[in-house]
């Protein structure tokens, strides 16, 4: 046998997986042959080291926790729950568009909110909006105005994507940026099975000497 | 006769510390890990009585648990934007580089070497790793689990390892796993 033939079948000698007589070979050579022995012994320390790398142990109030969910998740009685919470999503939702840290204006009223963008400037809008429960799967529609996207997608317009959603306050980052001096309405869509609703903000942008935020 | 939730719990406690563990080696957080488990037990439960009856019980659920790994990747994929709360536990993975000199003779230090080393793998590689080389399932197994022909998982494995060799021959992480093998 040849050292060669030796490296072509090392990971395969030590998972097992040769012909009894190749295995043997490869063990008689490498009994006689320096070179292949320390490529072997290299080879068993790096499992050796894969096998023992540390791995956080499950919590068991975690796990507790856990059984519990997927239990009460099935009880039958979920269906109702779950068409209860499915209008409630759509009528408890509380939406506020944050720019820079601040609440630009909740919409909750009949003045949607105002943000003002510099000209190729990315700009952070935050959709906060509290969720009744976890939902699975929320499906998410994003429309923007003529002269704005979101960073990393360019050229889109319309957005769709799913998302699952906590109980309690979720945020949505929404990178924008104005191409153009103009400004327009950006219509945030939630919808979940067959209940959905819509957020509007107002959005302008302006070249940057212009611009009084 | 349908079964309760003791009789889930039973037929789980044998694996779930395996299963939690397979899912903290693929996410590299816990949040992300329990969320997994979550989302694993609660698509396990309605299944209790069909799995008392499944032979390879633990690799099942090991690929039950893969796929739904792949689903929650592409969810995150799809969506453009990032949920603040999530983005503390994303950059805690692939990273601490910064260790000092005397620390990284420390046996956890090249051990964290290697998660991270295993860390900068492709996917695929990365999971072929963790499933074979760290958990130990065959390649039998592997097949059943990922869903691929047995001959795929023999030449991407070992392109795989041959890969994490390329890596770790390469500074700093040569110096750092040779010492922790020498200690070994």
């Amino acid at each position: 046998m040849k050292c060669q033939q030796v490296d072509v079948n090392i990971e395969h000698f030590l998972d097992s997986q040769l012909p009894i007589l190749q295995h043997d070979a490869i063990s008689a050579h490498i009994k006689t042959c320096g070179t292949c022995y320390t490529k072997l012994t290299k080879e068993k320390d790096l499992r050796h080291a894969l096998k023992n790398l540390p791995v956080e142990d499950v919590n068991p109030d975690f796990l507790k926790e856990a059984m519990q969910k997927a239990h009460h998740n099935h009880k039958p009685e979920q269906k109702y729950f779950i068409s209860g919470f499915t209008s409630a999503i759509a009528a408890s939702l509380v939406v506020w568009f944050l720019s820079s840290n601040t609440i630009a204006t909740a919409p909750e009223n009949n003045q949607f909110p105002l943000i003002s963008m510099a000209l190729n400037k990315t700009r952070t809008v935050q959709m906060i909006f509290d969720s009744p429960g976890d939902f699975k799967a929320v499906k998410f529609n994003l429309k923007l105005p003529e002269g704005f996207e979101i960073a990393g997608y360019p050229g889109q317009k319309e957005l769709d994507w799913r998302v699952d959603i906590k109980k309690g306050s979720n945020i949505l980052t929404l990178p924008l940026i104005a191409l153009t001096v103009g400004k327009g309405d950006l219509v945030a869509r939630i919808a979940h099975i067959n209940k959905s609703k819509s957020f509007r903000l107002h959005i302008r942008s302006k070249e940057e000497n212009n611009l009084i935020l | 006769m349908r079964f309760g939730k003791k009789t889930f719990e039973t037929i789980l406690q044998p694996h779930i510390k395996h299963l939690y563990r397979v899912a903290y080696r693929l996410c590299g957080n816990t949040p992300d890990s329990e969320d997994l488990i979550q989302e694993l037990l609660i698509k396990l439960y309605p299944q209790r009585n069909e799995m008392q009856s499944i032979e390879y019980l633990r690799a099942w659920m090991v690929r039950v648990l893969y796929h739904l790994y792949l689903d929650i990747k592409r969810r995150e994929q799809r969506s453009p934007m990032a949920w603040l709360d999530n983005d503390e536990t994303k950059l805690d993975r692939l990273t601490s580089n910064n260790t000092t000199p005397e620390a990284l003779a420390e046996e956890t230090s090249s051990q964290q070497q290697l998660i991270n080393i295993v860390n900068t793998l492709n996917d695929d590689q990365r999971v072929l790793i963790i499933l074979s080389d760290i958990e130990g399932y065959t390649l039998k197994e592997l097949a059943n689990i990922l869903d691929i022909p047995i001959g795929t998982i023999k030449s991407r494995l070992s392109r795989a390892r041959s890969q994490l060799r390329t890596l770790l021959s390469r500074e700093p992480y040569q110096q750092n796993y040779h010492a922790n093998i020498t200690k070994g």
